[in-house]
Formats: C-alpha cells, sequence, structure tokens
C-alpha cells in the first residue's frame, strides 16, 4: 500500500555518464596508436613536447568548455588569444611576470564585455561573440600588422620544458575543484535549466558574468602560451584556435544544450586533437588540408557524442522526465 | 561574483526550531494585474493566518496562477500589495519573497535537471569543506534528513534528468520544505502525484499549519480541498467571489460559485453500453510489458489505469511510437501489423497522438493559436503548396469552437492561454486529420474541472463518432465516468480488464495496487 513512499532504495551514488567516459578511451587509443607510429612517444622528452604544444588548446577548450556549460559559445577564442599574444610583444616584451598579469587582465576585460552584452542585454552568444571576434582581430591589427617584436624569452624555454605538464597539472586540479563548489553547481544548474534557474534564485546575470569573466582569464593565460611558442606578437597567430577548442571540448563529452560534461575531458579533448593531428602527419597528410581535417573532426565529434548520449533518437523519445518508466514504486 | 544565494554557513534547519511566526500572517490586499487590456486579477485582498490551510479554488485563467506569481515575486503586481505581517514584501522579486518565508512549489518545475536530487533540494544552502567545495556527506545527510521528517523517498545521488514527473515534483516539494516556509505555496502540486504521495502531501500541509505556518492551495482536486484546508476562497474571472470556512460551504455551493457552467461533466456522460461487434480500430502488442496485447474498437473509450509508473503511460506512448518498446508491433485496422512505429507514422495511418507536457512536446508556446492549431495539418491548409491565413484561421477557429477554447482570437500566443485552454489546442489539433484512433498520454493532468467537462465531452462526442478512444490517467473518477472498457497496469503488466459496470473505484484501486 505505502509502497510508493518506502521502496526506493535512497541511494547517494552519483551515476557517471557514458558521454563523460568517452573521451579517456579515445585517447587511450590515440596514444597507443602514436607509441606504434613513433616507439619513443612515451619518452619524457617527447610527453614535454605533446603538452607544450597542446598548452593553448587546453587553456582555449577549457574557456569553451565553461561557456559550453552554460549554454553560451565563444567563436572570438581565436581573437582573443590573438589580442594577448600582440599586446605581449608591444608592452611587457622583456618581463614574464608583468606580461603573465598583462594576459590575466586582458583576457578577463574582454570576457567582461563580452559577458555583459549577453548577461545584462540577453544578446545571444553567437552573434555577440562573432562580432566581438572581428574586433579585437581588428585592434589585434591595428596594434601590430605584420609579425614582429618579441616575447619574454623565459616563455620560449618554459614552453619546450616540464612547466606546460605542471600548468595542465594545475589546470585540471582547478576545473576539478570548481566543480565542486557552490559556484560550479550553480554553473550546472543554470545551463541544464535557465528558468529554473531563475525560478530557483540563482543570480542568472551574475553566475553568467563569472562564467565569462573566468573563461577569458583562462584565455589571457592561453594567450601567454601561444606567445611561447610563436616567441614574436603575431597578429594572426590565434585564429585557428576557435574552432579546434570548441572541437575539443565536444570531444570531450560537453554539451552545447547545456549542463553536461565535465572540463577535464574538454583537457582530455585537446590532448586528443593534438595526437590526432600527430597521427594525420605520420600518416602522410599535408598540413594544406589541415582545415579540411579539424573541420570534420568537430562534425564527428558532435555525431559521436549525440550517438553516445542516444540524442541522435528523433525528439519524444529523448531520455528522462516523462517517458522514463522506472519510477516512484 | 553573484552574491544572490546566501550560501555556506546558512544550514536549510537541520532541527525543528521554533518558528518566528510573523503577527497576523501573510496577506494580499487589493492585488491587482493587468497584461494590456486584460486583468488577470482585480482588487483581490486575501489573508493567509498563521497555522491555516487556505485552498484557493478557480476555472481555467481565472488568476489564480497571476496570484501565486505576484505572491512568489516573478512577477510585480500592477496595484496592491503583498504583506507580510506588518511589512510589504518588495514586489516583483522572488528573493525578497523567499526572505519573508514565501516559498512556492511551482507547477512548471524549477528542478535544475543537471544536478542531483540533494542538490536540487538543499539549493543555496550548501555545506561547505574547508577547501571550499560542497560537503557531499553533508549535504546528502541534510537532505536525507528532510526527506525523512516528510516520508518522502528519491534516490537522493541521481541526476534530475533521470527521474520521472512525481520524482521531479517531489523534489520541488521537498526543496520548498527544506527553505523553512511560512508561507508554502502549492500550486497545484498534487497532479502529478499518486495517490499515496499526495496523500502525505496534504499530511504536511496539515502539520506545517499545525506548527504556525500558512499554506496557500491551490487545486482541482474538490476531494483534496475538503480533505486539508480550513479556509478557501473562489476566484471568477480575476475577482474574488468567495472566502470563507470550508465547513461553512459545500461541495455544490464551491461548484455553483466557481462558473455558470455544470462542473460535475462525469455525472453527465451516460456511458453507452460497449458495443462488442465494434471493428477493430487498433490492435497493439507490446513484449516488454508483460506480452501485453491491448486492442480497441471502433466508437470505444479504452481507459489505461495504473499507479504512477506502472506501465500505462508506457504503453500508451509505445503504441503512439513515442517511446521505443522492443519488439512493440501495431496493426490499425485490418492491416497488416507494423514494427519500427513513430508518431508521424502513425499519424499518416490515422491514430493522432496527444502528448501529456504540452510545454515541451506539443505546442510551440511563444507562436499563435492559429499556428499550433494547425501544425499537424499544414497540408489542409495550404492552397498550392502555400499557407493559406484564410484556411488557417478556419481551420483555428474550428478548433476553438470545437473544445470552447477560451479566447478572443486566433491570434494570441498560445503562452497567454491558462493550461487547460493551452490543452484543448494541443487535443483540437490532432483532431483536425480526421483520425480513426486518437492516443492521449494524460489529457486532463493540471487542469480544472471546466476545462476537464469540456474534454470529456469532445472524447464522448468523437467515439459516438465512431473515433476510438484510447487515454491513460490516474484519476479514478475520470475512469469510471469515462471508459467503455479499462485496463489496469500494475508492475509493468496488464492485471485486469474491466468493462461497463464492472468499472468502479474499488474494483480499480484494487488491480492498481496489485492486491
Amino acid at each position: 500500500m505505502m509502497s510508493a513512499v518506502t521502496a526506493v532504495r535512497r541511494s547517494t551514488r552519483r551515476s557517471i555518464e557514458v558521454s563523460d567516459l568517452l573521451i579517456w578511451a579515445i585517447l587511450l587509443v590515440l596514444v597507443a596508436l602514436n607509441v606504434a607510429f613513433q616507439p619513443t612517444f612515451l619518452t619524457a622528452g617527447n610527453l614535454e613536447f605533446v603538452f607544450g604544444s597542446s598548452l593553448v588548446l587546453l587553456f582555449a577548450a577549457a574557456a569553451a568548455g565553461y561557456l559550453m556549460l552554460i549554454a553560451e559559445i565563444d567563436l572570438s577564442i581565436g581573437a582573443v588569444l590573438t589580442l594577448v599574444n600582440v599586446l605581449i610583444a608591444t608592452l611587457t616584451p622583456d618581463n614574464a611576470v608583468l606580461a603573465i598579469v598583462l594576459g590575466i587582465v586582458v583576457g578577463l576585460v574582454c570576457g567582461l564585455i563580452t559577458g555583459s552584452f549577453v548577461a545584462f542585454l540577453r544578446l545571444p552568444s553567437i552573434i555577440v561573440t562573432l562580432a566581438m571576434s572581428t574586433i579585437w582581430a581588428g585592434i589585434a591589427l591595428f596594434i601590430m600588422s605584420r609579425p614582429g617584436g618579441s616575447v619574454p624569452t623565459e616563455f620560449t624555454v618554459w614552453i619546450y620544458g616540464p612547466a606546460p605538464m605542471y600548468v595542465t597539472l594545475v589546470l585540471l586540479i582547478v576545473t576539478v575543484w570548481l566543480a565542486r563548489t557552490p559556484m560550479g553547481r550553480k554553473i550546472y544548474g543554470l545551463g541544464s535549466d535557465e528558468l529554473g534557474a531563475y525560478l530557483s534564485r540563482i543570480s542568472l546575470p551574475g553566475t553568467k558574468l563569472f562564467v565569462f569573466g573566468l573563461s577569458g582569464v583562462i584565455l589571457g593565460l592561453g594567450g601567454v602560451a601561444l606567445s611561447g611558442i610563436t616567441s614574436v606578437g603575431d597578429p594572426l597567430s590565434g585564429q585557428s584556435y576557435t574552432l579546434k577548442a570548441i572541437t575539443a571540448a565536444v570531444l570531450g563529452g560537453i554539451s552545447f544544450a547545456g549542463g553536461r560534461g565535465l572540463i577535464p575531458g574538454a583537457l582530455a579533448g585537446a590532448l586528443a586533437l593534438t595526437l590526432i593531428t600527430n597521427v594525420t602527419q605520420f600518416a602522410g597528410v599535408s598540413s594544406f588540408y589541415q582545415g579540411i581535417v579539424d573541420g570534420s573532426l568537430l562534425i564527428l565529434s558532435l555525431a559521436l557524442s549525440k550517438v553516445v548520449t542516444g540524442r541522435w533518437i528523433p525528439l519524444g523519445r529523448r531520455p528522462g522526465a516523462a517517458s522514463t518508466p522506472e519510477v516512484t514504486r | 561574483m553573484s552574491a544572490s544565494l546566501h550560501e555556506g554557513a546558512a544550514p536549510a534547519e537541520t532541527s525543528r526550531s521554533p518558528r518566528a511566526t510573523a503577527p497576523g500572517g501573510f496577506a494580499v490586499s487589493g492585488l491587482t494585474k493587468t497584461y494590456g487590456p486584460v486583468r488577470a486579477l482585480s482588487d483581490v485582498s486575501l489573508a493567509f493566518a498563521p497555522g491555516e490551510v487556505h485552498a484557493v479554488l478557480g476555472q481555467n485563467g481565472s488568476g489564480k496562477s497571476t496570484l501565486v506569481k505576484l505572491l512568489s515575486g516573478t512577477v510585480s503586481p500592477t496595484e496592491g500589495a503583498v504583506l507580510a505581517g506588518e511589512r510589504t514584501v518588495a514586489p516583483g522579486s522572488t528573493s525578497a519573497s523567499a526572505r519573508a518565508g514565501i516559498i512556492t512549489v511551482f507547477q512548471e518545475l524549477s528542478v535544475l535537471p543537471a544536478l542531483t536530487v540533494a542538490e536540487n533540494i538543499m539549493l543555496g544552502h550548501y555545506p561547505r569543506t574547508i577547501l571550499g567545495t560542497i560537503s557531499e556527506r553533508r549535504l546528502n545527510a541534510r537532505a536525507a534528513e528532510i526527506l525523512d521528517r516528510y516520508r518522502i523517498d528519491l534516490p537522493l545521488g541521481a541526476p534530475c534528468r533521470t527521474l520521472s514527473l512525481a520524482q521531479l515534483q517531489l523534489v520541488e516539494i521537498a526543496r520548498a520544505l527544506g527553505n523553512d516556509p511560512r508561507l508554502l505555496i502549492l500550486d497545484e502540486a498534487t497532479s502529478s502525484l499518486d495517490q499515496p504521495d499526495a496523500e502525505n502531501l496534504l499530511r504536511i500541509s496539515r502539520e506545517l499549519a499545525a506548527d504556525g505556518a500558512s499554506v496557500l492551495f491551490v487545486s482541482h482536486r474538490m476531494d483534496e480541498v475538503f480533505a486539508v484546508a480550513d479556509t478557501v476562497s473562489v476566484i471568477t474571472d480575476g475577482a474574488l467571489v468567495w472566502t470563507g470556512g470550508t465547513a461553512d460551504t459545500t461541495r455544490e455551493r464551491l461548484l455553483a460559485q466557481l462558473a455558470g457552467k455544470a462542473l460535475e461533466p462525469l455525472e453527465r456522460i451516460a456511458r453507452t453500453p460497449h458495443d462488442a461487434t465494434g471493428a477493430p480500430a487498433l490492435t497493439a502488442h507490446i513484449p516488454d510489458l508483460g506480452d501485453a496485447r491491448i486492442a480497441v474498437a471502433q466508437g470505444e473509450i479504452l481507459g489505461l489505469a495504473g499507479l504512477q509508473g506502472h506501465g500505462q503511460k508506457h504503453a500508451m506512448r509505445a503504441i503512439a511510437g513515442a517511446d521505443s518498446s522492443r519488439g512493440a508491433t501495431v496493426a490499425v485496422g485490418e492491416r497488416k501489423p507494423i514494427r519500427r512505429l513513430n508518431v508521424t507514422r502513425m499519424q499518416r495511418l490515422g491514430v493522432a497522438y496527444v502528448p501529456e507536457d504540452r510545454g515541451t512536446e506539443g505546442l510551440i508556446l511563444k507562436h499563435s493559436v492559429r499556428l499550433n492549431a494547425t501544425l499537424s495539418a499544414l497540408r489542409r491548409v495550404s492552397r498550392l503548396g502555400f499557407l493559406s491565413r484564410r484556411a488557417e484561421t478556419a481551420a483555428a477557429d474550428h478548433v476553438i469552437s470545437l473544445l470552447s477554447v477560451k479566447t478572443h482570437t486566433s491570434a494570441v500566443a498560445v503562452e497567454t492561454l491558462s493550461g487547460g485552454n493551452q490543452q484543448k489546442v494541443l487535443i483540437g489539433r490532432s483532431l483536425l486529420v480526421e483520425p480513426r484512433v486518437v492516443l492521449l498520454d494524460d489529457p486532463t493532468r493540471g487542469i480544472d474541472a471546466g476545462a476537464k467537462a469540456d474534454i470529456y465531452r469532445v472524447l464522448r462526442e468523437l467515439a459516438d463518432s465512431g473515433v476510438a478512444v484510447v487515454f491513460n490517467s490516474t484519476e479514478l473518477p475520470e475512469l469510471v465516468g469515462l471508459c467503455d472498457r479499462v485496463l489496469v497496469f500494475h508492475d509493468d503488466a496488464i492485471v485486469a480488464e474491466l468493462v461497463g459496470d464492472e468499472i468502479t473505484e474499488p474494483a480499480l484501486l484494487k488491480n492498481m495496487l496489485g492486491a
């Protein structure tokens, strides 16, 4: 009689989603492939190189991932990275500490400006960030019309040493930590249901602006990493990262719909993309075709994530709410 | 960054603390809300005394949802104010209302799908570790305490996106209770619950009242109103028409006050004796529900009964092609059985499906009644491949008159209609294509008696014209009053078939409980 009230076991176990595990399997396969092509792949020196060449993308993927968690998107990732790079080469070519501070501040300001339009005026982020990307790129070109200047020499040394591995580890720890804080839960809650979040008295503008600011700071650090790779200021240096960052986040299991996925997954996605590029190079694919590879990868990972979460099934059959048969007994 | 939530230190009272009772409780005075020319609520003054359960009754679009929204601060009043004791609550602010102790269990659920049950219940009161992270152990312990105290059972660690509608409603209720409400607003909170959980909620309401809080109980279920309320108020067309003690009135008087319309629809629908010779309209075979075989004849109203989650809803959705079900086959009329069902394919075969969740599965809320009413029959309202505005309007007007949808024009957005009228548009739409079988998933959930009566009338007329009607419901009077035959589900299988006079509330209940 009272079975409906008493029979469900009060399980506190958190369920793990397949979509969050997939990327780690992919990463494992890619490592195996790379080892097959290049037996020295797992040596310390080579791993340092892999992390070094992935570092910009690691930052960019985390930035893209946070925005996707609140169901927003950033198409200005590449432009912000470029702007930071150009500003460092112009303003702080000799001081590593100042350059890092500059990167963080520029990223934060860019994020807050973009975020304000989205958070307060409720403009769609896809359009705002598309517009902002040409503005940031325009400013970068205005400051430096062709590659030139120099960046603090420490950056160019650090990027090929063990530093990128440590930085990645710190990034991983911070993102795992944030997800477990009240703010982290608010980000997931808001992303999964905006109206529900409003009714639950979560501040929509406050939370959104926080995520845009956070994403900006991460991008600023990405711009610092980029400077280490370019070693000069280059007004076109960041361009390709927008698409790659979004691809990495999607591959990492973060959904465009918001509220689903883990930032460490996006980081794994970034590493996976680097390894895929390695494999294509070993396979002798000309770098002229890189654009075709990058674009196809985004579509492929999007399709993959839909298949894995079962959301490729037509509307009305999606899992959850009304259709789940296993209910209170 | 956003400082709206008082998280961290403030625990959701873990031990029963004596409540600071507002002297005089809560009240609304001269509350008026207009949307353009429409007066949704006009000059309503009501008091919600401490220790009292106050029921508010009203028809479709009578203004009771508006009253709830004004109290909870999701909209601000045109005139008048919400009072907590002597003080005015800042208008149009959900935080101000919450701080004053007004906690709402919303009809459109505010549960966040990405968070777990415990995280949703404790939202805004997360216990923290020294690292600043949420202490999951304490979080679960406190959420469990709330659930234990109110005898609610939920899997604490499950993400809410995996829960059923009834479970989501329980999460919503638990969260409200955890916020220590001094005025708890239950906006049709029982409509998606099954009997034991609904009864539990009524008991909780009484306990809160006994503790000195006020409860505002909005429901369409007259039985519940009489079971739980001390005071009852009737709102019609935005105005308060009666308020007084529940003991001072009767069901009949309240029904009469609610509207000019006769509101006991169930008594009025004469059941035609089931015509055993009716040609089969649809035959379904669903292996994963205990190898269930379901057949419905032309002109028959078939009810699928069961407690929430015992398979009747899945059966309905599987037949309609809305749920995938392994090996399920459906034969329409004399045709061969088909596999790989989907809603569009079934519609082409003359099987219309009316989904339950009007907001997400049925209607495009921001668009007009006209567009929504004709969405499934675009070919019918097109001329030479272009949509004809005149044909669209004619078809929409047909739907409006057929189901007595309350709106002056088909040009208004569907979201401005009340829930019952939205449901009518949804049902009307599926009838435009002149189906031979109509499948309805819980067609009267959360709508008022007047709208229900209109829907019952239409279903009866449909059946009389030879259409086969199948619907699932958890409401016993509805099944008894409307169905020619009822299949009762228990534990994902059909356990009984009741025909004609065998369909009684005790018989249904006995089989639903598997006794």
